[in-house]
């Protein structure tokens, strides 16, 4: 009898566990069917659509984003660097990209619960017109807890994960129809604390 | 038969798995755009645009939104009558989109395509059953004709802000745009 409640309870805490974890994960994150991959960037091309699938409208319904139709803007979201490390903030991060065909961009920092890190610099972001770029006009963002020259973003004080979304406005149709293919900013991770 | 016993108990936990994840990918949306309208439903009654404060650390309202953006709304109710929306546009980039009750984007301009200062739309829930010899509404030639999905929804104004020197010029623009019953 205890041996059966004993199997009754594994069966029944594993079983919402396992169910929670994989739909949390899926959400957050996207998975394969729904969500596009392109490096470290993760971008929902049905976001917006009336015939968007459930987890693309879970995404956006548990992130509180309102997506505009992807032929109006895309928006990739980066959990990792390069190498597939979760971003933290107490590592120091280069993000470089190259010029976009797209009317106007957006880059922006988050801390994992979706708000802005706040700091004493007010500093959150970049978009195309304040981003100081490179003479072959590409550009170089520094994220990182300690003042850096340049187009630098930082990321608090604590040691907590973080999250980066890069909205683009106006995509040209060479970006809305190679998502997976178009050249994204890349993050390599520099020093940690 | 001990194999067997546990084999029966992992296939219902997979079960059991697959039933949870479904559900809660399936509810989240409901569950999360109510309490998103709720979040909307503070700053005042239906069909009146109203600004969302400059984005910061400590924003509420529009989860994930760009401190680059400067952010109106309008939550629109057409069970009455249409509503039109007079939208006064900058030269960097701005766009009016509309969601249904799903949220749903099913309308969306920007200001290139606009093509103009000022946009006149008119948003209007279209009854298939109505009589097609009903009132005809009195409205500016140019106005753009918009059928919503659903008699309840949001219309959302973006601005961008290029530089933070610009703030409150763009946030002026999107204070001259009004949303009313026509």
């Amino acid at each position: 009898m205890l041996q059966k409640l004993f199997k009754f309870l594994i069966f029944i805490l594993t079983g919402l566990g396992l169910g929670y974890c994989s739909a949390q994960t899926a959400i957050v994150y996207g998975i394969g069917v729904t969500a596009v991959q392109n490096s470290s960037w993760t971008a929902w091309p049905a976001a917006g659509s009336p015939t968007a699938d459930p987890y693309t409208r879970a995404h956006f319904a548990y992130t509180g984003e309102l997506p505009l139709a992807s032929f109006e803007a895309i928006i990739f979201r980066a959990f990792r660097d390069q190498a597939g490390n979760p971003l933290v903030a107490n590592c120091d991060y280069t993000v470089e990209g190259l010029p976009l065909d797209v009317r106007w961009w957006n880059f922006t920092v988050y801390s994992d619960d979706g708000t802005l890190i706040e700091n004493p610099s007010d500093r959150y972001s970049f978009n195309s017109d304040n981003i100081v770029l490179k003479a072959d006009s590409s550009f170089k963002v520094t994220l990182s807890q300690e003042a850096q020259p340049g187009n630098w973003i930082p990321t608090g004080e604590e040691d907590d994960d973080f999250f980066i979304t890069f909205r683009l406005f106006g995509p040209g149709q060479k970006i809305t129809n190679s998502l997976k293919t178009v050249r994204l900013p890349v993050i390599t991770r520099g020093k940690c604390r | 038969m001990q194999i067997k016993d546990w084999a029966y108990w992992g296939v219902l936990t997979a079960v059991l798995a697959v039933v949870v994840h479904l559900g809660f990918v399936l509810f989240q949306p409901l569950a999360d755009t109510k309490r998103r309208i709720g979040d909307f439903e503070a700053f005042g009654p239906v069909n009146q645009i109203f600004q969302i404060p400059n984005i910061t650390p400590k924003s509420t309202t529009l989860a994930h939104a760009s401190p680059d953006i400067s952010y109106a709304f309008c939550r629109f109710d057409l069970t009455n009558q249409p509503i039109i929306i007079t939208a006064k546009i900058p030269d960097s980039y701005w766009s009016i989109s509309m969601y249904s009750e799903k949220s749903d984007n099913f309308y969306v301009i920007n200001n290139v395509q606009a093509g103009q200062s000022e946009l006149l739309l008119l948003l209007a829930k279209v009854d298939p059953d109505a009589d097609p010899s009903g009132e005809i509404l009195d409205i500016p030639e140019n106005t753009i004709l918009i059928s919503a999905p659903s008699s309840s929804g949001l219309v959302v104004l973006r601005a961008a802000i290029p530089d933070k020197s610009s703030a409150e010029a763009v946030r002026h623009f999107l204070k001259q745009s009004r949303c009313e019953p026509v």
